[in-house]
């Protein structure tokens, strides 16, 4: 019988029936692949486990700045924790807000840059993450970011103005385009002292044309003494030589404690009983001059005194000698001040005064105060002063102003920094002469009429800064009309201005409105608690 | 097989690969279209309720794909039809795809989410590639193989051709004892050739195919080589060479079954391994964003 050929079919699995159990080297190879896959993520996962920090590294968007490196394993110091607390079905689906949360007010103060804007505007600067960006390396500086942090509502500030008509500048894109002039000459603050950088820069402090002589070391020395003409006196010069003042006479960056020129310095004041501690503080920041200070800058030139006088009580008369008035008082003080001085004199010089009864009232208290009274008019408008003496009194370089009879110096303006909300660092420019950025504080022949006047602000235009604070050969054109190229140095945002009262120009890091809500343990601190 | 027989395979093929950027776009858009009414935000953020929510969906999708595997294990318990199996398979990883990208943020994140996308993706163009590879060569393989056999079986059907082989041979060149007359039906030294032939080109390419090297793997030089010896054997030869050049023709198409198979199936070399490493990868990534979530 002839074989069928399915048979002959069959045939050949002869021995062979479970052929479909056998495997392929594709499919030997399939499976054996499938291992070294299962292997990587065994591998993986084993590494994850005994790394854990290799981890969490790796889910973090690069290592954080210097400041937080503490943190670099510990992303609850700064994130809502991972507790069981903050977990939820819902915070499942809301991992990036959760993510987004932060808690830098344990460490950091942030005051609201400015409380008019509107609540969209509140809203997005309540997250610290939409301008601060870390996890961007060590080096990464977190409050110098890109313009467009700050243009997005200075671009077009009324639109962010709850009012919507900001007092700032409505639209700044950039430093150099369409920053506006500084503030401080295009609404200058009232000056109310008297000063004239011009005559005391001018060796032996002349006016022009030459009202009186020369002043001297000399000079110094006779109405302040020796340690206070000392501090002034330069190598070579002797009495006769004209005081020349450099700006650093007056403006100091630093204390300079150590050097020779600040135990001159320290000498003077303590011959005058100062406080030298306060008025020369240790390690300056140095981005802005130490505090102008009558006791240390201006005193040595201009004691304040009180004229030596003459008296009579009982037909006998009595000689009151000068005294030093206390600086830094109002009348009502002012006036006390010299009554406790004129009756320090009299008991000291006659005490033979004491024979009259001293009860308020009486025959000294009534010559006292008469004295006293003289002697404030004198010192608070300047009649009967001996200029020729050197007798000075407030309004040499205060404006008074009175009411229902009694003087009010008007206080001096506690600026000592022009920029409101830009910081700037004087040591940083130190290389560049005081002149270039402070025009009309040279000496110069002025006349008296003159040197009695208020001083402008003496800072130079925006434009000037713009000369090196802008990108390469940008055209400056400068307030003469003359067009230079720019410099190319760094010429952002917050080159200058910072946030959170960063810039304001009275507070500094140290402000407390920056402080945390409390102050940490360190291992409080270490842990992020 | 899933998308009809009877289109033709450029049609099936193109089909795919418009399937694979329709799928895509079209769930991409729905997502955009949903960020435009404010449903979510735009471009998608991977820890986003939106973001969550596609890697929830993407990974059960996963795990659903990956369920074929033990399906295949254990195909004797029936659960469900192949058909039915392979329709879905297909299907939702199309969808995981697009979900997959918005989960991702369109982006790659981390080295553990980067390692894990690009497996993904990997994986997806695999399964694009063998799902183009079963619409071609299955139909190519039917009408170019006769004689189909089972891939795994070839080099055993060889070794069983080429004992048949031998046997026809040995037929020709010598005396059976049970035949009735004494002398072989080829003598001599044409014999001697077709032991030879036997021996050094037959049964080597029966065995080992194209590895044997050959000259019967060339379709025209054993055409040529069977003729000479046809003509140069007896009559009653014939039918024994013809039947042995059946059998290496056979074997010739099998060997290109064999490298048909190869191409056939040569992309599961990837879309397993790839596949098991990523999921395994993806449930490490779920183990993280639950620790750091």
């Amino acid at each position: 019988m002839p074989r069928s050929p399915a048979r002959d079919l069959s045939d050949r699995y002869t021995g062979s029936r479970g052929y479909f159990q056998q495997s392929d080297a594709i499919r030997r190879g399939k499976y054996a692949l499938m291992g070294v896959g299962l292997l990587v993520v065994g591998v993986w996962a084993a590494v994850d486990i005994n790394k854990p920090e290799r981890a969490a590294y790796a889910h973090t968007h690069g290592p954080l700045a210097e400041a937080h490196a503490a943190f670099d394993e510990n992303c609850a110091a700064c994130h809502v924790s991972q507790t069981p607390d903050h977990f939820s079905a819902g915070s499942m689906f809301d991992a990036r807000q959760r993510w987004h949360t932060f808690t830098c007010e344990r460490c950091h103060g942030g005051p609201i840059h400015h409380t008019s804007m509107t609540d969209e505007g509140k809203q997005f600067h309540a997250t610290c993450s939409n301008c601060h960006h870390d996890h961007n390396g060590r080096m990464n500086s977190l409050v110098r970011i890109s313009d467009s942090h700050c243009t997005k509502c200075h671009a077009n500030l009324a639109s962010w103005h709850a009012t919507g008509s900001p007092y700032y500048a409505q639209k700044v894109t950039n430093f150099v385009t369409d920053h506006p002039e500084f503030r401080a000459l295009t609404k200058p603050p009232e000056r109310t002292l008297t000063f004239s950088h011009a005559v005391h820069m001018t060796a032996g402090q002349l006016y022009e044309p030459n009202q009186r002589g020369p002043w001297t070391i000399g000079d110094i020395r006779r109405v302040s003494g020796d340690a206070m003409a000392d501090r002034y006196l330069k190598p070579g010069q002797t009495d006769a030589s004209r005081v020349q003042l450099e700006c650093a006479s007056c403006h100091q960056l630093d204390a300079n404690i150590g050097t020779d020129e600040s135990t001159k310095w320290k000498e003077s004041l303590d011959a005058t009983g100062q406080p030298t501690r306060a008025l020369l503080p240790p390690r300056a920041e140095g981005a802005y001059f130490l505090g102008i200070n009558y006791n240390a800058h201006c005193q040595a030139c201009h004691p304040l005194t009180a004229p030596a006088k003459v008296t009579t009580k009982d037909k006998s008369q009595f000689l009151v000698p000068e005294f030093r008035v206390t600086h830094r008082l109002q009348q009502p003080d002012l006036m006390n001040d010299l009554k406790a001085g004129y009756f320090a004199g009299l008991l000291v010089k006659n005490p033979a005064v004491l024979k009259a009864p001293i009860e308020p009232g009486g025959i000294i208290d009534t010559e006292v105060d008469r004295l006293a009274k003289m002697d404030v008019q004198t010192l608070l408008t300047g009649h009967g002063l001996d200029k020729d003496k050197d007798e000075v009194g407030c309004v040499k370089c205060h404006k008074t102003t009175v009411k229902e009879s009694i003087f009010r110096i008007e206080p001096v303006p506690d600026r000592t920094v022009w920029f409101e909300h830009a910081k700037f660092n004087h040591t940083s420019h130190r290389a560049v002469d005081c002149l270039a950025c402070h025009p009309g504080t040279a000496a110069a022949p002025i006349p008296k009429s003159k040197a009695d006047e208020t001083e402008p602000v003496q800072i130079v235009s925006v434009k000037w800064c713009q000369t090196c604070h802008s990108p390469p050969n940008t055209r400056i054109t400068l307030p003469d009309q003359s067009v230079v190229a720019g410099g190319g140095v760094r010429h952002t945002c917050t080159d200058c201005h910072r946030y959170h009262n960063g810039d304001h120009g009275f507070q500094g890091l140290g402000a407390r409105p920056r402080l945390p809500s409390r102050p940490l343990t360190l291992s409080e601190f270490l842990k992020g608690k | 097989m899933l998308l009809g027989k009877t289109k033709s395979i450029q049609w099936r093929i193109t089909s795919i690969l418009f399937a694979t950027l329709g799928v895509t776009a079209a769930v991409i858009a729905i997502a955009a279209a949903g960020a435009a009414v404010g449903f979510w935000v735009w471009p998608p953020q991977p820890s986003s309720a939106l973001g969550v929510s596609c890697g929830l969906i993407g990974g059960a999708i996963v795990f659903f794909e990956m369920a074929i595997l033990p399906r295949k294990w254990f195909r004797g318990k029936r659960l469900g039809r192949t058909r039915a199996w392979m329709k879905w398979h297909i299907w939702m990883g199309l969808i995981c795809l697009p979900i997959i990208l918005i989960h991702a943020g369109f982006g790659f994140g981390g080295p553990l989410t980067t390692t894990t996308l690009v497996l993904f993706l990997a994986v997806t163009a695999s399964g694009i590639w063998g799902l183009v590879m079963q619409q071609w060569l299955p139909q190519k393989m039917l009408a170019e193989i006769p004689g189909e056999t089972v891939a795994v079986q070839i080099n055993r059907l060889g070794d069983y051709h080429a004992i048949e082989a031998a046997r026809l041979i040995d037929s020709l060149v010598t005396v059976p004892p049970e035949a009735e007359t004494a002398e072989p039906m080829i003598t001599g030294a044409l014999a001697a050739e077709l032991v030879g032939f036997r021996d050094e080109a037959v049964l080597p390419y029966l065995r080992l195919g194209n590895r044997s090297n050959s000259a019967l793997a060339a379709q025209a030089e054993a055409e040529q080589r069977f003729a000479r010896l046809r003509e140069s054997v007896p009559p009653a030869a014939r039918p024994a060479l013809d039947r042995l050049e059946e059998l290496v023709s056979l074997r010739r198409r099998w060997d290109s079954q064999a490298r048909i198979n190869f191409w056939l199936h040569n992309w599961l070399l990837l879309h397993l391994p790839l596949s098991v490493a990523m999921t395994g990868l993806m449930i490490l990534h779920a183990v993280r964003a639950l620790k750091y979530w």
